[in-house]
């Protein structure tokens, strides 16, 4: 399997990186980002061309990179600028410089074609700067399973009431129905649950008296980006599907960074719209996620031991797996497109 | 009404049918095999038939759907169809379709 590489990719959040030398790793390369004396963020290959020795056991000189071993130093865009002992630097000394952008406290990375790499590509949404939303920024959690298997499972409201069943779901949504479609490149599935007792998030931080109506609301923005947009509103107050601003309402955030075949990080974060001032408010619905997202976490990574080794039957497919069924269709379509041109081509006839 | 079915053995099953159910309810009102794990909603390929050739033209057109997960089934043809994505009506009064092999 190979990833998607032209779509902006959560490299962290914009309070991990600073004027030291940080190593990451996406799709297998080795990364070293940092900040200039400015504060701009950088992203290099973090291996020296010379000898391979990661750039990030060496230092920062000013807002070039200086290698540990000999000293070879590259600039922000991965030129070579100084190589000591010699005065020529050969066009061979650079290493690769990735496009960053950074927004909302948050550093994206794409790695694609540099040529590709537009900012106006990279998530946004427009709560992020509206004053009756608060985003709480969450953690970055590895899972030791590929990405796609947890882009499924963002696609999968119908997992809440089995897997998350003292926080983010209940019983009473086991039998209802899940409504998907696909929108471009954004798997849809969602579904109400009416008139039923409040889950444990809401119980905790929606105060209400009786049954609540609930609905999750789960944009797979294929490849990498999850919205869940869920919350609940008394149910005498009857609200409608276009109305969920009147309830209490969320949008946990997942952003996928792959880091190999069978490692992935999740960025995630929330924004709601009630105790916009109070930030313990924001610390302790994070432990309800946490929770929840180590529930998702021990399950992908019991699967993806399973996977490494050959299936003795085929899988089922059952209703539930529409938006999984898209969303693996979209990736497709998105590799395709990243195919160069003439794999496919004829082979020329030798001269 | 009626729908003629051709099991994997290659016997024959006279199946009655209703205006508005989809073929994969007919096919599945008796064990013939047909898996349809999702349940009707295109999302899985196991109610895969092949249509008689005097029938192929007599069908709805395929859907985007259908066609994508198809292309996941196995040992396609020209006239594969998804039986939970046709629905019955009079004009397919006669119908004529062998079911898909299985697989596991």
């Amino acid at each position: 399997m190979s990833f998607v590489r032209n779509a902006w990719y959560v490299a962290g959040w914009s309070s991990s990186f600073g004027r030291d030398l940080t190593p990451l790793t996406i799709m297998d390369e080795d990364i070293v980002v940092y900040r200039t004396g400015a504060g701009r963020a950088v992203a290099l290959t973090d291996e020296c061309p010379h000898k391979r020795l990661p750039l990030s056991m060496g230092r920062l000189v000013g807002d070039a990179v200086q290698c540990g071993y000999h000293g070879m130093t590259f600039g922000c865009d991965g030129k070579c600028v100084r190589i000591p002992g010699q005065s020529n630097l050969p066009s061979s000394a650079w290493v690769r410089s990735y496009p960053l952008h950074e927004a909302h406290g948050i550093v994206w990375i794409w790695m694609g074609e540099a040529a590709k790499a537009d900012p106006a590509l990279c998530f946004d949404m427009p709560q992020f700067s509206d004053p009756r939303w608060a985003p709480h920024h969450g953690d970055a959690l590895a899972l030791e399973s590929h990405y796609l298997p947890v882009a499924d499972n963002l696609c999968d409201p119908a997992h809440v009431s089995f897997v998350h069943p003292t926080t983010l779901g209940n019983a009473a949504s086991e039998d209802v129905p899940i409504d998907c479609e696909r929108r471009g490149r954004t798997v849809v599935t969602s579904r109400w649950i009416r008139n039923a007792p409040p889950v444990g998030f809401f119980k905790a931080f929606g105060n209400f008296a009786g049954n609540v109506d609930r609905w999750h609301y789960y944009y797979m923005h294929a490849p990498n980006v999850a919205v869940i947009d869920f919350g609940s509103a008394a149910t005498e107050a009857a609200i409608g599907a276009d109305e969920r601003d009147k309830g209490v309402r969320l949008f946990a955030l997942h952003f996928l960074t792959p880091v190999s075949e069978t490692r992935t990080i999740d960025h995630w974060m929330h924004l709601r719209n009630i105790g916009l001032d109070d930030e313990s408010l924001g610390d302790r619905m994070n432990q309800q996620f946490r929770i929840a997202f180590a529930e998702d976490k021990a399950i992908l990574e019991a699967i993806q031991a399973r996977e490494a080794r050959p299936r003795a039957r085929r899988g089922i497919k059952l209703a539930i797996d529409r938006g999984p069924n898209y969303l693996r269709r979209i990736v497709n379509e998105l590799l395709a497109e990243e195919v160069p041109r003439d794999i496919e081509a004829p082979m020329q006839a030798a001269g | 009404m009626k729908v003629v079915a051709t099991d994997r053995e290659g016997g024959l099953h006279e199946l009655s049918f209703q205006e508005g159910d989809t073929l994969m309810q007919v096919l599945t009102e008796q064990d013939l095999g047909v898996r349809a794990e999702c349940g009707g909603c295109c999302a899985c390929a196991t109610c895969h038939v092949y249509v008689a050739p005097a029938w192929r033209e007599k069908l709805p057109a395929q859907s985007e759907d259908e066609i994508a997960m198809l292309d996941e089934a196995f040992e396609v043809e020209p006239n594969s169809r998804l039986s939970c994505q046709i629905l019955m009506t009079r004009a397919l009064d006669g119908l004529e379709v062998t079911i898909a092999p299985d697989w596991n």
